[in-house]
Parts: C-alpha cells; structure tokens; sequence
C-alpha cells in the first residue's frame, strides 16, 4: 500500500469516528467520494472532521482564509494535506470540477 | 440594568475584550471594550450627525463582522431600530421590506456600505428615505426575523425591558464576572446570539465570535469559561475529541481542546441525547439544557449547581407556566422578549401572542416538581439536533409524484439525527420501484441542506387500524417513528 492509498485508509477512519450517527448508511470512501452529498456529513459534523485532520495530518487548513469551503471531496482534501505538509501555499489550489462537486 | 447605559458600563471594563474573526480574514479584530465603546459613540455620532433620531428604524443585513457589531450598539446608544435582515435574504428583498416599512436607510455587507466612519464618511454610501417611519412606542429595541413553528419566517418586536430582564437574571444565576470569556460561532442575525453579546457587555465578560469554520480551533486558543452552542456541536466534539477506545483520559482531551478553563456549556434549540449529557457529566464539564423561544425569551434553565438532567430546568423569575389540556406549554410573563410580530397575519399571531395575555410555545412538556420537562412538539415538523427545521409535508408530497409509491412519511430516528423516509409500496423487492426510490431520494438531497440518510421501503400501509394514520387520516408520525426509526 503506497502512502497516498495510507492517507485515504486514514481519513476513511476519520470520517468513520466523526460520523455521529453510525447506524446511517456508509459507503466505501474514495477519493472522488463527496464529504456531504455522498458521506451525509452535516456542516459541524465537517468542521469536526477538520479539527481532527489537522491534528493527525499535523497541519493547519483552518489558517487559509475560505480554504474549507472548497474541499468537497476526499481527495481535494488529501491533496490540499500533502501540499500543505510540503510546504506549500493553498491559495494557488484551485480543485477542477469544483462545481460539480457539490 | 438598562440598555440606555450599556455602552457606558461596558466602557468601564478595561481588561475585557471583544474579538471577532471574518470568515474571509487570516486575522481577527480585537478591541479592548473601551476600544469598541469608543468606536460606537462615534459611529452614533455620525449618525446623529445624518439625521437619525430616536425611533428611526435603520436596516442592516450583514455576516458576524465588527462592523455588525458596532452598527449594531450605536443605533441602539441613538434609541434608533436595527431592523436586522436574515444575512442569506438576496438585496433585492431586503430593498424591497425596506421600502414597505419606509426605513430610514438600509445597510449591508453585500452593498458594501457598511462602513465605520473612520474609514468613510457615511453620506458617501447613505441615502435617507423621504419619510421614515419614527417608531414613539420607546421600549421597542430592535425587530428581527425567526422561523416559528411554522418554519416560515416571522418578524418579531424586540423589547428594552425583555432583554433587560434575561441578561440581568443570567447575570445572576451564573455568576458572571469580567473573569468570564465566551465564545461564540452562530449568526448574529439570530437575536439569542446579540442577546447573550449585550448580556456581556453588561457583565464585562471578553468574548469571541468566530465563524463555525473555526469554532474547535478557537476555542483551543481562546479559552472561553462558557459557551452556547446547538446539541451538534457537543455531539461533534464528543466524537472528534475522545475517538473510541480512548475514553479513560477523555476528561484530560476535552479540557485540553475546548481550553480548559470551562465553568459549564450550555445547549438547547433542539433534543439532545441523553447519552451526551450524561457523557460530558462524566468527564466533569456540565452541559446544561436550556429552553427558550424567541417570543418570549429564555423560558427555563438549568445552572451550575441546580442542573437536573433530563429537564430542561427551572423556569425563569417571573415567568409562570401553564398547561394547556393538550399538555401544551404556555406561558405567562410581564417580560417576555417580544412584544409581537410584524409582516404575520393577525389569525396567524393571535395563535402564538393569545388573548388571555399567554404566549403558546407549541411545546409539550410538564413540570417534574420544580423543572421543566419536554416531551415533543405539537405540530409535526422535525427538527434536527443541528436546530435544523425540517417540513415533512413538503417532502412527502415530492415523494408521492412517483406513481409506484403508495405512501410516504419522513420521520427522524430515534436520536434525531437523521432523516428517515419510510414508503409504502405494492411490492418492496420490486427492482424498479426500488431503483426510483433510490433516484428520488438522490434528487432531494442533492438538491438542498436537508439529506435522507435512510429508506424503509415497506409493504406495510399506514391506516387507521395499525395507529399510523388519525381518525381524520393525517399520518400519525410517533406511530411510524415507533415503528420505523430503529434501524
């Protein structure tokens, strides 16, 4: 298992401990799986998954003023991580297919 | 306490701050409450200076800013109305009710005008209304939007001495200081959010707005003695700050990511769990349950060491408590929040603000000794555990536009967390019955806020037999929940 397949096997597991009702219905989490339309995740319970990101990605997403509301999919989310973890500037990251994502 | 002297007595606390965070900004305003004071008085003088007089009602529409906040304090310092418009109305109706109310001039975040004076001259950006309307009756202090039991929004008249009278007694019975901080993420444009931000500027506590994008990381930093927040939240930090497995140093995680230094939480707007309560108890942080609605104000709470779990706690002073033969809760008082609405129909008002001088709460509840107990809604609609108000009707018929489809009920599951839709179709195995549920169900939740997060598809037919519809055929949605919600 590479380390991008870790991270998502990670954040599978995140999404799994902020869910806050786990009798709802789960689906296998992808890259391309959508936070809300897919994961049903409500606005606190995604603010809850950031919170918990940043401490076990050890980076901060909050810092990047209108950052959290582009990340749509997991994905956009894990490559936004490895950026930031790399040093690099958020602002510049611009997902494809944003509106679609929704 | 009176709101004439707010300004002057916030002004008097030296130490306390006031810092605000826009969701756009990498960093936050702070002001020192003399600092903020000062920025009021001269906004209120600019604004006496334009023409604004005392019972002149001013529009504002706007997102948690300082700006907001300032506009906000020197219009009330003036005796002017805030007329504060939901932040998500487009311009064009937030001109067009202020038009049909003559308001003296309007304000907005999406126009950009609103501004402090120090930064423009306000006749730049303000035109005054050829004759506004100059309210005399001189309790009213602001008027504001909040969806009722309808759902549907209603204008409310908030008074001076209503206000007075719940920052004065919460004062009291919690015990604040100008030791206190509290954090808040909640739009302003909701009037408990303004309400507990005059409450303290009146005790000198510090206090933080912040968009809900950066609530955990705030708090973290800010280290709020107390917070007010929707039964979601606690539920969210439960999970997100104590993972499974980790519960025997849970006590040790919630301090250290909610800062350490809480006095109590306080929760309501919607049913909590009990298992949340009960958890937070355990890790010695009490989350009390508080019970309020607009109209009135806050109806009942619990306090630090008078919280009964499983009640919604004691009434307030001088609000007294009737039951309607259907357990209804209605409530008597000289200092309720609101005087009335605006922009409602008087049939619709005269159900809510009735006759005999009650305010009905739509709530059924009874009184367990000296605590409030609330046992559900009178009317149907759903609320989730984020305050969501949910209109299960509306959705049902949508539903029922698919001939395959029987029936059809959305209910929540036993926690509240989670819409249920529960169809009744000739054949539930059927692939295509099942595949246009699927479709339907996809539909409405990409096309909103709300989501169904489960279907029950069932042979079973709501009736009148099986207890799932009344005696006057409407569903009888405890009926379906009691037989559907567990999955």
């Amino acid at each position: 298992m590479d380390a991008p397949d870790v991270d998502l096997r990670v954040m599978e597991k995140l999404v799994t401990q902020i869910r806050q009702n786990p009798a709802a219905q789960t689906k296998p989490v992808t890259p391309q799986t959508r936070f809300v339309a897919d994961l049903g995740l409500r606005s606190l319970e995604l603010i809850g998954l950031v919170f918990i990101c940043e401490q076990t990605f050890n980076v901060q997403l909050t810092a990047h003023p209108g950052l959290i509301g582009k990340l749509h999919t997991v994905g956009q989310a894990l490559d936004v991580i490895h950026l930031l973890q790399q040093g690099g500037v958020p602002e510049h990251y611009s997902p494809l297919q944003e509106a679609d994502a929704l | 306490m009176r709101l004439t002297a707010l300004i002057d007595k916030a002004a008097t606390y030296g130490d306390s701050t006031l810092t605000v965070r826009s969701a756009l900004a990498a960093q936050p305003v702070l002001k020192s409450f003399p600092e903020l004071c000062n920025d009021v008085r001269n906004l209120a003088a600019s604004l006496a200076d334009l023409g604004v007089l005392p019972g002149h009602i001013v529009g504002i529409q706007a997102a948690n800013t300082y700006e907001f906040v300032v506009w906000d304090l020197a219009l009330i310092e003036l005796g002017a109305i805030p007329h504060v418009f939901p932040e998500d109305w487009p311009i064009s109706q937030v001109k067009q009710t202020a038009t049909s109310h003559a308001l003296a001039f309007t304000v907005s975040e999406q126009s950009g005008d609103l501004v402090l004076p120090n930064s423009a001259r306000l006749s730049d950006y303000i035109r005054f209304a050829v004759r506004p309307t100059r309210m005399e009756e001189r309790d009213v202090l602001t008027r504001v939007y909040s969806s009722g039991t309808t759902g549907k929004l209603k204008g409310l008249v908030i008074c001076r001495h209503g206000v007075e009278h719940v920052a004065s007694q919460f004062i009291d019975d919690f015990s604040l200081s100008d030791r206190d901080r509290y954090l808040f993420f909640l739009p302003t444009s909701h009037f408990q959010q303004r309400l507990s931000l005059y409450t303290c500027l009146f005790a000198g506590v510090s206090v933080m707005l912040t968009p809900y994008t950066h609530v955990f990381h705030d708090i973290a930093h800010f280290k709020p003695t107390f917070l007010i927040a929707p039964p979601a939240f606690y539920d969210v930090a439960l999970a997100a700050i104590i993972p499974q497995g980790s519960e025997r140093t849970g006590a040790e995680r919630l301090q250290a990511a909610l800062g350490g230094k809480l006095r109590f939480m306080i929760t309501g707007m919607a049913p909590i769990r009990r298992g949340v309560l009960e958890a937070y108890q355990r890790y010695g942080l009490p989350l009390l349950e508080a019970y309020g609605m607009t109209e009135v104000g806050l109806i009942a709470w619990n306090a630090p060491g008078d919280n009964r779990l499983g009640t919604v706690g004691r009434p307030l002073k001088h609000h007294r408590l009737f039951f309607a033969e259907d357990s209804e809760i209605l409530v008597e008082t000289q200092h309720s929040l609101a005087s009335g609405y605006f922009d409602v129909d008087p049939e619709e008002a005269g159900r809510t603000f009735l006759p005999n001088g009650c305010i009905a709460t739509g709530d059924i509840g009874e009184l367990d000794g000296t605590h409030l107990v609330l046992r559900g809604r009178k009317k149907d609609i759903i609320i989730t555990n984020e305050g969501i108000k949910i209109h299960p009707s509306a959705l049902e018929e949508r539903v029922l536009t698919c001939e395959l489809i029987r029936q059809a009920a959305v209910i929540t599951d036993i926690y509240r967390d989670d819409l249920v839709l529960v169809l009744s179709v000739d054949d539930p195995h059927d692939e295509t019955t099942i595949s246009k549920a699927n479709s339907l169900v996809e539909v409405i939740n990409g096309s909103g806020s709300l989501r169904i997060a489960r279907t029950v598809i069932t042979r079973t037919r709501f009736a009148v037999e099986n207890g799932m519809l009344t005696r006057n055929m409407k569903l009888n949605r405890g009926a379906i929940a009691r037989e559907f919600s567990i999955p």
